[in-house]
């Protein structure tokens, strides 16, 4: 795998840099994610990618919720939808923004599944935790461990993409 | 039985001043609040103020490190049209934004 997963050409076009396998993964996990957007309230991971607008007025984030959410359903969708692209062909800026966007989004789901949202920390002691149980004599928790060792690198190879992916846009304010 | 409206859990509406109407709530100005979360990178959130609201490079760090160590930044203020798109906008990018009318 590259070194960046993102690169930026003279010409202010980018390329997205993963192997094969990372691509098709990413393009899973959207698939996988997508259909769920049409009821976030099913868990928290979901929920999270339409946080509430107003936490302490109801009626206000009802109607926020109703004028707001399909667009913002739309817009994760699109975002999802840059995932399955092909990788390796030089893409705008505004793609390659979307991408971003749909890989945080994996990165936000997969966090609460984790349970790294509620706390920093969290991440680590599970893994700890998952390199213990690994060597266990019961199949179902070496099983457990090896999913949550798993989801652990997930998490962090999405955050390499997103923090390259931030390199390689540069200066946003910049008038191109 | 019942329960009585006094055990409802529901937090009670925002009572609005009799004197003011909905024209004037929209105009009164809004500002839009990021909360900080474990999950987002701080390249990632200064970048997008970046973006979203063309800061410096060193007010959107200033920005960033306030919602990473107190917990919240106001990153935005205006009428309640602007404070919605912003929001929007933040959402859009997966942070966690609200607004609430200016004290």
């Amino acid at each position: 795998m590259a070194r960046r997963p993102v690169s930026r050409k003279r010409d202010g076009t980018f390329v997205i840099r993963l192997d094969d396998e990372t691509a098709a993964l990413l393009s899973s996990l959207a698939d996988q994610l997508d259909p769920l957007l049409d009821d976030p309230s099913a868990d928290a991971g979901l929920r999270r990618l339409f946080p509430p607008a107003h936490p302490d007025d109801l009626l206000a984030e009802a109607a926020w919720q109703i004028e707001q959410g399909a667009a913002l359903r739309e817009s994760r969708r699109l975002a999802l939808a840059a995932l399955r692209q092909p990788v390796g062909k030089p893409i705008a800026a505004d793609e390659l923004v979307r991408w971003m966007q749909g890989v945080n989004s994996l990165r936000l789901v997969l966090a609460e599944r984790l349970g790294v949202a509620a706390d920093g920390d969290a991440e680590e002691a599970m893994i700890d935790d998952a390199l213990e149980r690994i060597e266990s004599d019961d199949p179902d928790d070496v099983e457990a461990a090896r999913r949550v060792l798993g989801a652990g690198q997930l998490y962090r190879l999405l955050a390499w993409m997103v923090d390259g992916a931030v390199w390689a846009l540069g200066d946003p304010t910049r008038r191109r | 039985m019942p329960a009585s409206m006094s055990t409802t859990e529901v937090a009670p509406l925002e009572v609005l001043d009799p004197v003011s109407n909905t024209d004037t709530d929209l105009d009164r100005g809004w500002q839009v609040v990021v909360w900080d979360d474990p999950v987002n990178l701080m390249s990632y959130v200064a970048w997008v103020f970046r973006k979203l609201f063309g800061f410096s490079k060193q007010k959107a760090q200033h920005l960033m490190l306030q919602v990473h160590n107190e917990g919240k930044a106001i990153v935005s203020s205006g009428p309640k049209e602007k404070a919605e798109l912003d929001v929007f906008r933040l959402h859009e990018h997966g942070l966690w934004a609200t607004m609430e009318p200016k004290p």
